[in-house]
């Protein structure tokens, strides 16, 4: 074999690091959002929970109709081009009433959320983070707010606040959180056994920096992926709670007090059930997919 | 510089009172490498740990340039934690995966109250020192391989300008061509900036060739120390003779002439360690007095210290 | 070549990830003799486990594995061979002794399922008493009653080596067996499988990154670098007299403990990118010997000796007379 003698020149240090390719750079959630975005089911998730969004901001200023207008001469109309979902009962356009629903059904989602993501994340992160005596006592009181069943709080708010959305919040608020509070208390009380926990506390770091730093960003995380799973079950619960009489009150409409209001007249006017439920269900459905999608996507083990 | 005596530090498990270290008494000069070698479960992470205040001693003193820091609050303790850092094992779980190189090694400068200005001087040139360079401070720790990852955590030590550095187990965790980039590192660094280090590891032969000194523990105490090649050339401590002669040398004609001196048994739980001299149960001459008298460092000449009196 | 007990040729696998197609191993070719040590030198990355796994069938439906030849004992590898092989003819040991072992069966449970799986004649109890016994878990009786958790890491990785013997295979995969061990146990482990082997003249195939176990144990020396076979020898040629930079880097860079304490001569630079590849070498970018060529064409295997073969294009006649 022949070969030109060039080729057997040493490399300059130049012409080495030629050979170096370095892939850009990319922060976590980025990396995070370029996994989730291959997810087909956790993409379709978000866009459902997007328009649904969208529906409930804008759909009812856009619509002809207002939620509590009634006009009886299209009482129980069933859908059609000028009353897409049809009217109920009392000649109100259910197109309009449903996306009006989604506002308070979202915001009762949303408000859950924050409260869970608040109380529940300081909560189990001190709990966590204390440890011994303190996490013993802490744990014991969200064990008691546990297993009061959510109906008590809200009979018991009935009989001093009285029905509407007001009672459903406290309701949530009480006991929504401690499922995150255990949830991150465990992350935290795992974390904070990690060896870069250990160097910041050989570095000297106060105990706020450790848990504000080190151990709260590496368990949001997990916090994004509860939360998200949570959101549905907060919607459900109002509507739950609407649907036996203990939500929101007319001529408020949520998806649950909807539902509840169709239930009566199931037999003959079947539609007037079917697009409150499924409203209901796209979106528990759509935030489960995007749960999933992002517990996947978040899962280290799954990193290469 | 430093000086522990009689140091102790027990667990408490669901089985019981774990022995994880137990009257351990040691001292490093300025400028010096104390080895601390055992294998695993003997106590020398849990040694090393205690001696920085991670873990509270139950008994002993831990005297560093002179001050009792045994037990001092963490608040007080402060001025040595900038005096005395530490590297650890595995250079993926010791990053924060969500801080950048760089706000990694900054960090002990915000801690200390380092002037401002100058945090980011420094930051690139630790990055420099450790054979990084400063465009890398930006990236996150997932992005570099893990010889890499030990280097922006050896910066992370220098950066509030330590004294002394205990290093657990710094490279076992590396691919071997990796290693001695790190050992060449450290040891540079010792010339130039007169570090202190106290080496935790079990690979005896990289032991060997950082240390000054040495220390072999077992189950929580130490049985032997000596200058390093006095140890590995005359080892006494029949746990060390049996260590050594188990390590295997990367030479075939070595190799195929050295004798194993095998250890009988499995390694008792520190939970309930033998009595006597721990190491009686599998100690190949052991003699029925040695489960009765508690051995003690002696001097057996040229400061080589031996923990079993039959030697 | 009917002492060949494996023969590969020219195996190529990569895994498909989210970043794209890793290329794992570039066309490995090797043999194992009957009776022979083979030791396979690399690091993390250097496809070492992926050329064992890929023999076994076991890299997981996210890859791809070709070759030109497998053979086992002169018979074709097909995958449903290899399935009836595995266990029985071909056994293999793994790092974490912890991981392998089932914790809600006992330890002799689990052996005894190995032999009824490979069809054992002969008396179930006695084989698995007699292999513990073997092994050094004694008494043997009473501990194959115990859960893996009542042994200790070295047990543990005792009766993983009793699993993969009982059948009394021709060859052992040994993937870093004592990684994970002390010096002590590692001792103790290396020399039962020294005795299996002297008793049963198994083959077997030693994955480490500890030069010093393939130093003592291994009768021919693979070294490995970002999937491809650098240097092939018997394990004086690769310990006295290695030839490619990499494995005479590999051995510069542990310490030498002759008291002298020089400084170590690590090999610069990072593990290798499997993802970008070089077109050329695949040590170029730490190869502190490195020419243009290396950049751009893949070195020629060159023959020292009937047994030390390297790829590095040094050895060609060119580059040393551009040297001159």
């Amino acid at each position: 074999m022949n070969y030109n003698p060039d080729d057997f020149l040493p490399l300059t240090l130049q012409e080495k690091s030629s050979a170096e390719i370095m892939r850009p750079s990319k922060t976590y959630w980025a990396d995070v959002w370029s996994r989730l975005k291959t997810d087909r089911l956790a993409m379709l998730g978000l866009l459902t929970i997007t328009v649904i969004i969208l529906f409930a901001v804008f759909g009812p200023m856009l619509s002809r109709y207002s939620y509590d207008e009634m006009d009886f001469n299209f009482s129980n109309e069933p859908p059609s081009l000028i009353h897409w979902f049809g009217c109920d009962m009392l000649g109100r356009d259910l197109f309009v009433r449903v996306m009006y629903g989604a506002r308070i059904s979202l915001s009762v989602g949303i408000l859950a959320s924050i409260i869970e993501l608040l109380i529940g994340v300081a909560y189990g992160g001190i709990s966590g983070f204390k440890g011994g005596k303190v996490d013993d006592v802490m744990m014991r009181i969200v064990d008691v707010i546990y297993s009061v069943p959510a109906m008590i709080y809200v009979i018991l708010l009935m009989v001093v606040v009285g029905p509407g959305l007001k009672s459903i919040f406290i309701t949530l608020g009480i006991s929504y959180w401690a499922p995150m509070a255990r949830m991150v208390r465990a992350e935290v009380m795992r974390l904070k056994n990690e060896e870069f926990v250990i160097a910041a506390r050989v570095t000297g770091a106060s105990p706020s920096r450790i848990l504000f730093r080190h151990i709260i960003p590496n368990a949001m995380g997990a916090v994004l992926v509860t939360l998200t799973f949570s959101v549905p079950g907060a919607i459900f619960t109002e509507a739950f709670l609407s649907f036996v009489g203990l939500g929101v009150s007319a001529p408020m409409a949520s998806w649950g007090v909807l539902s509840s209001d169709a239930v009566e007249a199931l037999a003959v006017y079947p539609y007037q059930l079917f697009f409150p439920a499924a409203a209901i269900s796209l979106t528990i459905l759509a935030f489960n997919f995007l749960g999933d999608g992002l517990r996947d996507a978040l899962d280290p083990k799954l990193r290469k | 510089m430093l000086e522990v005596n009689n140091l102790t530090k027990y667990f408490n498990t669901p089985s019981g009172k774990l022995h994880a270290c137990e009257g351990v008494s040691l001292s490093i000069a300025k400028g010096e490498t104390l080895g601390l070698v055992g294998e695993s479960g003997c106590g020398k992470t849990t040694t090393g740990r205690t001696i920085i205040r991670l873990y509270e001693p139950d008994e002993g003193q831990i005297i560093f340039d002179g001050h009792d820091i045994t037990h001092l609050t963490q608040k007080k303790l402060l001025p040595f934690r900038k005096k005395i850092q530490m590297i650890f094992q595995d250079p993926y779980a010791s990053l924060n995966p969500r801080m950048t190189a760089g706000d990694i090694i900054r960090e002990p400068m915000i801690v200390h109250r380092l002037p401002k200005d100058e945090h980011t001087d420094r930051v690139n040139h630790l990055l420099k020192l450790v054979g990084l360079n400063s465009e890398q401070a930006g990236r996150y720790p997932h992005e570099f391989s893990g010889g890499q990852r030990q280097r922006i955590g050896i910066a992370r030590a220098l950066a509030a300008e330590p004294e002394m550095i205990i290093c657990d187990e710094p490279i076992s965790a590396l691919d071997v061509s990796i290693q001695a980039q790190i050992v060449n590192i450290l040891e540079d660094l010792q010339k130039s900036l007169g570090l202190t280090y106290l080496f935790v590891a079990h690979d005896l032969s990289m032991v060997r060739h950082i240390s000054t000194r040495v220390a072999v523990m077992y189950l929580g105490s130490i049985v032997e120390t000596a200058e390093s090649d006095e140890l590995y050339t005359r080892p006494l401590h029949p746990y060390t003779v049996s260590l050594l002669s188990s390590v295997p040398v990367p030479d075939p004609d070595k190799s195929a002439m050295r004798h194993i001196i095998p250890l009988k048994g499995e390694i008792p739980s520190a939970v309930n360690p033998p009595s006597g001299c721990k190491f009686h149960t599998r100690c190949p001459n052991a003699k029925p007095e040695c489960s009765s008298i508690t051995p003690v460092l002696q001097d057996k000449g040229s400061n080589h210290l031996c923990a079993c009196p039959f030697v | 070549m009917n002492d060949e007990i494996l023969r590969v040729e020219d195996l190529r696998t990569t895994f498909t990830t989210s970043a794209g197609e890793v290329k794992a191993l570039n066309g490995v070719t090797f043999s194992v003799k009957r009776g022979e040590v083979l030791g396979i030198a690399g690091e993390s990355g250097s496809g070492k486990s992926t050329a064992m796994l890929s023999v076994m069938g076991l890299t997981g439906e996210y890859s791809k594995v070709k070759a030109d030849k497998m053979t086992f004992m002169g018979e074709e590898l097909t995958p449903s061979r290899v399935k009836a092989l595995r266990g029985k003819n071909i056994a293999m040991v793994f790092q974490d002794p912890m991981t392998s072992l089932n914790p809600v069966l006992t330890a002799g449970y689990q052996l005894e399922e190995a032999l009824k799986r490979h069809h054992w004649n002969g008396n179930i109890k006695e084989r698995v008493i007699d292999i513990l016994t073997k092994v050094g878990i004694v008494p043997a009786e009473q501990r194959m009653k115990n859960y893996p958790h009542e042994f200790s890491g070295g047990q543990r990785q005792r009766i993983m080596t009793a699993m993969s013997i009982i059948c009394n295979p021709e060859l052992l995969i040994a993937d870093e067996p004592t990684t994970a061990l002390d010096v002590t146990v590692q001792a103790q482990i290396l020399n039962l499988l020294r005795e299996i082997r002297k008793a049963s003249g198994m083959s077997m195939i030693l994955i480490t990154h500890d030069l010093g176990v393939i130093a003592g144990e291994a009768d021919r020396v693979i070294a490995m670098y970002g999937g491809r076979i650098v240097e092939e020898g018997t394990v004086r040629e690769i310990f006295n007299s290695p030839k490619h930079p990499y494995t005479m880097g590999l051995l510069r860079s542990v310490p030498k403990n002759d008291g002298k304490r020089e400084r170590l001569i690590p090999i610069e630079g990072q593990p290798p990118d499997l993802l970008n590849p070089p077109e050329g070498c695949p040590f170029v970018k730490r190869c502190p010997k490195a020419m243009r060529i290396c950049l751009r064409q893949k070195p020629v295997p060159l023959t020292l000796s009937g047994t030390h073969k390297y790829s590095c294009w040094l050895a060609q006649k060119a580059a040393k007379e551009v040297k001159e």
